[in-house]
């Protein structure tokens, strides 16, 4: 490996963005080379330095300024959509690996829902009051599969779970 | 868990509008940073600071991605370059000053809770000149270079918010760098002599 090049896998390696195999590469060329070396030394020593100039505290005016904005802005938005809830529900999971698995389903309950509702638009007012209970019970059954279970989560515990948020739909 | 943002984005999206305050002294430290140095003075800095937050509050709902910060970065850069193209202040709240005079971000005490202490003295001392040679940078490097170390964003983020190539990105780091490193070399044997 070149030098121009090993200093852009530094660069890129420091921003966690460098796979393990590329990793290997990059710690085999620093052992053999002192000037790229004292370069990652360098360039850790500034994001060192950088990082610890003093910043301000959040002035309380202004801060309260913000929460009032927020507020105004708040009680004018009214509820969050489906949409955002859903989002923030997978955001705020437990369980990162179910993840993908709960945001396909979701996107299939949402398809199937969507296709449900263009036929019958009078449903939406009624399951939309629900959603927030039927989200919280979906929440206890990924609850109940905990961390420890997760190794042995299999496809059925992934139907089951899509197959609460398709009950969500209907 | 490891990313109480997302706790807090969920709360205030549901009315709990304190759960704003959590945020905005979370992200408090890199925003600034990086605000900081991007623009004139503290004054400007701290005008464009509230502006990113007011902007965030009122489009809270179309945040959909993984990471806040750097959708606060992104509401940054528009406001910083929108500022260098047109050198017009940022209009908001007018009446009402961010900090006080007497509490500029210079005259407060550093952030210096892990170094050790010899290394902290020396470090504030390299401050300055280091603020000064970033301040030497060309505007898009001078942005590369403190997304990544106040912001700590991957430079496929910021390859992103700059609407550029991530080559182009990492290119503008290494220039950003090659010229640090050119200005800074007698501070650097300065902190080698007291390396940890």
């Amino acid at each position: 490996m070149k030098c121009e090049q090993a200093k852009l896998k530094i660069l890129r390696a420091d921003a966690g963005e460098l796979g393990s195999w590329q990793t290997r590469v990059l710690e085999r060329h620093l052992g053999a080379c002192a000037a790229c070396r004292h370069y990652r030394a360098d360039l850790r020593q500034l994001a060192e330095a950088t990082r610890m100039e003093p910043q301000p505290a959040v002035d309380a005016f202004a801060m309260r300024m913000l929460l009032g904005e927020a507020q105004r802005v708040s009680a004018q938005r009214g509820v969050p959509s489906l949409g955002t809830r859903l989002f923030d529900f997978f955001q705020t999971l437990e369980i990162p690996a179910l993840r993908p698995a709960l945001a396909t389903a979701a996107v299939v309950a949402v398809l199937v829902g969507g296709a449900l509702l263009v036929r019958q638009p009078s449903m939406l007012t009624a399951w939309n009051d629900d959603v927030d209970q039927q989200i919280e019970r979906l929440q206890d059954s990924l609850a109940a599969l905990s961390a420890d279970d997760l190794p042995h989560a299999n496809a059925n515990d992934l139907e089951n779970i899509a197959c609460e948020l398709l009950e969500v739909e209907g | 868990m490891d990313h109480p943002e997302r706790k807090w984005i969920a709360e205030y999206r549901k009315g709990k509008v304190e759960s704003l305050a959590h945020l905005v002294e979370h992200f408090r430290r890199p925003l600034y940073g990086f605000i900081v140095r991007m623009t004139e003075s503290s004054a400007d800095a701290e005008d464009v600071f509230q502006e990113v937050w007011l902007r965030a509050i009122r489009h809270i709902d179309s945040y959909h991605e993984k990471n806040f910060l750097s959708w606060l970065f992104r509401i940054a850069h528009n406001l910083v370059i929108d500022r260098v193209r047109r050198q017009k202040p940022v209009v908001h709240f007018p009446q009402t000053p961010f900090t006080t005079t007497a509490t500029r971000w210079e005259d407060r005490i550093p952030d210096t809770t892990s170094a050790a202490p010899d290394r902290q003295i020396a470090m504030r001392d390299v401050g300055p000149r280091i603020k000064a040679a970033v301040a030497k940078l060309p505007v898009e490097q001078r942005e590369v270079f403190l997304m990544r170390m106040e912001g700590d964003l991957p430079f496929k983020e910021i390859a992103r918010i700059q609407k550029v190539s991530i080559n182009t990105a990492l290119a503008r780091m290494q220039y950003a760098l090659n010229k640090l490193r050119q200005d800074l070399k007698s501070d650097y044997a300065d902190l080698s002599g007291i390396r940890t």
